[in-house]
């Protein structure tokens, strides 16, 4: 049982074969000129497949006032012109606030296990790119087990992590691990993560900087990191509903969406009919699509299918 | 260890069960009372409170910190929702304004609260203040005059821009919302790094309250798999039957039982899970991946 399968709701996700081309879709839809660049399979079966993103696959709806920018930074990104626009503007903050580099990692966790990591890459050193995954360090991460499933920010320094694995069962993947990190001039940082809900997707957001100490962090250096990362992560979000839809193999309509969402709640068709504007008859024909969609006899099966597939 | 009761269960399906608690009754294990089980906190502000002895203390240390970073009242929701209909709605109420959960309760906010929906939408804080959530309209489904009520009810109690963020709970069904508030009437004196600290601040409260005695949700014991949490085998059994589509009398049948007695168990189910009919029992099930 590793760190994120604590965090992450674990769905089922029928027609797995076809994810890697769906995937390379992926970022064709969001820009067409360009292909995904995956990474070619791992040797390791159990590691995860990374596929790699950068700026160019964000863009921020700014039309709706309700979901629109929160953060000066989020209000920068979303005022820049070009992705390498917004790349200096992260940059630079990163640099202020004191960080060396950035890790957006959105995972997608099934049966317990990372099957793929989506790596936005403009931010982290290439010879450190992707190691974390293809070598599963995440299975052994301290900083990980500290934070164990309540997503809290951990502030850390090497010595720190040292620290935490020494007490633990020793293990020579944490040393090699440790020894990378210290090579790679990643000696101190914050590390935080959220659960995307109503998905099997988990966000893991990590700074580091080359000092060896951790009390370079102060409680405003940390609030600093946070909005920046949240600001990041209201960037991305687009593009981790992509993702999200991507995975989930059976797209529903807005209206079949809402009608399930309706009888989980236990409301009767003419109730449903009332609340969506809409006739008994257009509710029992719909109910009678998804029931033969899911292949169940009735409304409490579907009802259970719903709240097992975390559809609504 | 026992959950605090609940008032009845809502009549109709489609009501939403409501409730403000506060520290005298939620606080249940500190340090004093569970010495060493629930001492591993990783954030410093629920180790303290963790550590706290008294009602007195943990006021202190919650203040302390809202000040630091700006703010003057702070509001803990628990939301239990299925698709986007709210069943339950708890507030831990301790640093609300004065007024402001009377009107809460009684005005029904709670249904219309705009920075809620945010907070249930997105995975990134609202940052508010009364001229902007006006300026936003009213959710979907809810009266313009009700979020006029609302704004005037908030701008009286003192709360005027604040910042409002949930946190997901990935196993189970409630959502955790946080809100501070201030009286300065402009959001604009809440800068990003008032944002990530409040954020700290609120992933902090969020563990040592989430670690309390709650009033009993649906899956108040954590994520069940297979077996649902505090199931009896034979509960466990009519849960799996019925889940299936069977009807009470195919239930009977199946397990060799009266219908009568089927009838019991399911009463005793949907008592158990606060549902009031078996199609929300079986979404429930669903939910928390009862097999």
């Amino acid at each position: 049982m590793n760190y994120f399968s604590a965090l992450a709701p674990v769905i089922e996700t029928p027609g797995e074969a076809g994810f890697a081309a769906r995937s390379a879709a992926l970022a064709q839809t969001a820009r067409t000129a360009r292909a995904a660049e995956v990474a070619a399979p791992p040797s390791d079966p159990a590691a995860p497949e990374v596929v790699w993103y950068d700026e160019r696959d964000l863009t921020l709806d700014l039309r709706n006032e309700r979901s629109g920018a929160q953060s000066y930074v989020a209000r920068e990104l979303a005022a820049a012109r070009t992705h390498e626009e917004r790349v200096r503007v992260l940059s630079s903050t990163l640099r202020i606030i004191g960080f060396c580099t950035l890790a957006y990692v959105t995972m997608q966790v099934i049966d317990d296990h990372v099957k793929r990591a989506f790596f936005l890459k403009s931010y982290t050193p290439a010879q450190f790119r992707g190691h974390y995954f293809t070598q599963r360090y995440y299975e052994i991460d301290p900083r990980a087990a500290i934070g164990r499933s309540c997503l809290q920010p951990v502030v850390w320094d090497l010595a720190l992590l040292q620290e935490k694995s020494q007490r633990g069962a020793r293990n020579p993947r944490t040393a090699h691990f440790l020894q990378e990190m210290e090579s790679d001039g990643m000696r101190s940082g914050v590390m935080f993560g959220m659960p995307v809900p109503h998905t099997n997707l988990q966000v893991l957001i990590s700074f580091t900087s080359s000092n060896p100490r951790r009390e370079w962090i102060s409680s405003s250096t940390l609030g600093q990191a946070l909005a920046l990362g949240l600001s990041i992560h209201q960037f991305a979000s687009g593009y981790t509903r992509t993702i999200a839809r991507q995975s989930c193999a059976i797209e529903l309509s807005e209206m079949q969406q809402s009608i399930l969402s309706c009888l989980a709640a236990g409301l009767s068709d003419k109730e449903i009919a009332l609340r969506l504007h809409t006739t008994v008859h257009n509710v029992d024909y719909h109910l009678r699509l998804l029931r033969k969609r899911y292949d169940v006899a009735n409304r409490t099966q579907l009802a259970y299918m719903a709240g097992r597939m975390w559809l609504v | 260890m026992a959950g605090l009761n609940l008032p009845a269960p809502p009549a109709r399906a489609d009501e939403t069960e409501c409730l403000v608690v506060d520290d005298a009754r939620l606080i249940v294990y500190t340090a004093a009372t569970v010495p060493a089980a629930r001492g591993a906190y990783v954030s410093e502000i629920a180790a303290e409170l963790h550590a706290a002895g008294t009602r007195a203390e943990r006021q202190l240390i919650v203040r302390t910190a809202l000040r630091a970073i700006g703010f003057e009242w702070l509001c803990y929701y628990r939301l239990t929702r299925i698709g986007e209909h709210l069943v339950r709605a708890i507030c831990f109420g301790e640093y609300a304004p004065p007024g402001w959960l009377k009107a809460w309760l009684e005005q029904g906010h709670y249904a219309i609260d705009p920075r809620l929906a945010f907070a249930c939408r997105h995975q990134w804080p609202l940052v508010w203040d009364l001229a902007s959530l006006s300026a936003a309209g009213p959710v979907p489904g809810a009266a313009p005059a009700h979020l006029a009520r609302f704004i005037a009810d908030a701008g009286r109690c003192g709360l005027r821009s604040g910042i409002t963020f949930g946190l997901v709970n990935a196993h189970g069904l409630d959502d955790s919302v946080i809100s501070f508030g201030s009286g300065n009437p402009a959001r604009a004196w809440i800068a990003d790094i008032v944002v990530g600290q409040a954020y700290a601040m609120g992933l902090g409260l969020h563990e040592f309250l989430s670690h309390q005695a709650w009033p009993q949700a649906p899956c108040a014991s954590g994520p069940g798999r297979g077996l649902g949490p505090g199931l009896s085998a034979v509960q466990h059994r009519v849960l799996s039957c019925l889940m299936r589509g069977l009807s009470d009398r195919e239930i009977a049948w199946q397990l060799d039982m009266s219908s009568h007695n089927v009838d019991y168990h399911v009463r005793q189910l949907k008592k158990k899970y606060s549902v009031q009919n078996r199609v929300q029992l079986a979404y429930l099930a669903g939910r928390l991946m009862i097999e």
